[in-house]
């Protein structure tokens, strides 16, 4: 096979995105794989082109994948739900249980991708829907979805994924999904996030760039004209530009639980909250949302951790949804489910002498699985964590600089001292131990 | 060593002291076995947080059984009334 793009291509390409949503470098990811699929060489000299030879090579790889899969899946007597979950899992680079387990399909009711448009358009029809209520009552997931919508509109111009009762729908019915994503007469491209524990859905596009620049008190139409925006055509940014001041100048509204944090100066890793309860953790989620698009200062503490770890996130481990990164006290703070399911039933409560003393869910970054990771001494000693000679020596003794992998006990031991508030030392130590 | 003294006992309550000079570290989060109904006697801006809830001025509350809570420290000594 040639040299599939021109020198130069990728960095032009990666530098553009380098500051938007990260799904845009996997595209490129996904080009190439397509590409050496079909053995194909393509010449790409714009980044527009990359959506066409992406679009048209997605529609080629679909049909292809789907034909050999049923013929496979088919053979094999396979149910058609299975096998339709089994082609959706090949074909969207998406495992198609997080997106089961993501959407509360029962909640959304559109006929079509046009009837979906319009009730975004339509706040009445927004209001009916208990978690568009969300997006309404905070501007920043309004901004989104507007931003989005017409970004989607004027550039991405093909629908790629649409999560929604309709996809799940259209999977329930077999392969006919395929038929609706690939659809000729699909103006409009829509791309969803789901948030992680389906209370929001957030649409997204190529304009995360604009918002970004908008949030971080650029002129706004500077960040509009050098946005991917100006390829719009001048009605769309008629319409977006009447739109999107009425937005920005609403504050964000944050619960009472994070007014609270930030009225009284308190660290939201700390909190006021029982470490491990539902509302330490549901604050921490709030946070994160908030760090994530620059909507809030948080303490240097409290921003180290959200920087280097996946705090206010959650994974999955062995069928229940955990939050990362926290350490949790297994003797006093055993995680109660009802966090998760409303059930009040205790996991991981260890007995005495049976398991280390702490214990906390972090992802591996390799497999992008999340793991249960125990540590801490067993033989009752005590961490003497507010003692500068002590934590010296234990970071000497274990050699906590080199010890940087957060799949490993010896990472967490090392850092034991960050977490001093949470885990009930009262204080919180810089460094390591 | 606990964090407070009880004044008095009987089978019916408990009048119950927390020293100002106690370490706020001291009052732990925690669960009782059995249902708790608390009267202030004697309380300057002690709080009071019930899990999931941000903490309020201690006055009457009812804490169910296995339910966390913890006391947060105010000004002065803390006197209340543990209604068994």
């Amino acid at each position: 096979m040639k040299s599939v793009l021109p020198t130069g291509y990728f960095g032009k390409f990666v530098d553009f995105y380098s500051n938007g949503s990260s799904g845009r470098e996997d595209m490129i990811g996904r080009v190439i794989k397509f590409l050496k699929y079909f053995k194909l060489d393509h010449q790409i000299d714009r980044y527009t082109d990359l959506w066409q030879v992406y679009d048209e090579l997605n529609r080629k790889y679909i049909r292809k994948k789907t034909k050999d899969l049923l013929n496979e899946y088919g053979i094999k007597g396979l149910d058609i739900d299975i096998i339709s979950k089994k082609i959706y899992d090949e074909i969207t680079f998406v495992p198609v249980d997080d997106v089961f387990n993501s959407i509360n399909i029962t909640k959304y009711d559109f006929k079509d991708e046009d009837d979906f448009i319009n009730h975004i358009f339509n706040k009445t029809n927004i209001r009916i829907h208990k978690d568009w209520d969300v997006i309404l009552d905070n501007d920043r997931y309004l901004i989104y979805e507007i931003l989005s919508y017409e970004g989607v509109l004027a550039l991405c111009d093909k629908t790629h994924c649409i999560r929604s009762k309709n996809m799940y729908q259209s999977m329930s019915r077999g392969y006919r999904m395929f038929n609706f994503v690939d659809k000729s007469n699909i103006k409009d491209s829509i791309f969803f996030d789901v948030s992680k524990n389906g209370n929001y859905v957030r649409i997204h596009s190529c304009n995360d760039r604009l918002l970004k620049a908008i949030n971080s008190g650029d002129d706004f139409d500077d960040a509009f004209n050098t946005s991917l925006l100006k390829e719009v055509g001048e009605d769309k940014i008629k319409i977006l530009k009447e739109l999107l001041p009425k937005f920005l100048k609403k504050e964000t509204v944050i619960s009472e639980s994070l007014k609270y944090h930030i009225d009284n100066n308190m660290s939201v890793t700390e909190s006021i909250y029982r470490s491990g309860s539902t509302a330490h953790i549901n604050l921490l989620k709030e946070s994160r949302e908030l760090f994530d698009i620059n909507k809030i200062l948080l303490s240097n503490d409290d921003k180290i951790l959200f920087e280097s770890t996946d705090i206010g996130r959650s994974g999955e481990y062995m069928g229940i949804r955990v939050p990362l990164d926290m350490p949790f006290d297994s003797e006093i703070n055993p995680i109660n489910e009802a966090l998760y399911k409303g059930r009040e039933v205790e996991l991981n409560h260890p007995k005495r002498g049976g398991s280390k003393k702490y214990y906390v869910y972090t992802k591996n970054p390799d497999t992008g699985k999340v793991i249960k990771v125990c540590f801490g001494d067993t033989t009752g000693l005590t961490a003497k964590i507010s003692d500068p000679e002590a934590r010296k020596s234990f970071s000497a003794r274990h050699k906590c600089n080199t010890k940087n992998d957060r799949t490993k006990p010896g990472y967490w031991s090392c850092r034991l001292t960050r977490y001093g508030k949470i885990l009930g030392f009262g204080k919180n130590y810089p460094g390591y131990w | 060593m606990k964090p407070y003294i009880d004044i008095e006992r009987t089978d019916e309550y408990i009048i119950r002291e927390f020293g100002q000079n106690i370490d706020p570290i001291e009052l732990m989060w925690h669960r009782d076995d059995e249902d708790r109904l608390i009267q202030v006697i004697e309380n300057k801006d002690w709080k009071i947080q019930l899990d999931n809830e941000l903490p309020v001025l201690l006055d009457k509350v009812f804490i169910p059984k296995h339910k966390w809570h913890r006391l947060l420290k105010g000004e002065g000594n803390l006197k209340i009334k543990i209604i068994l």
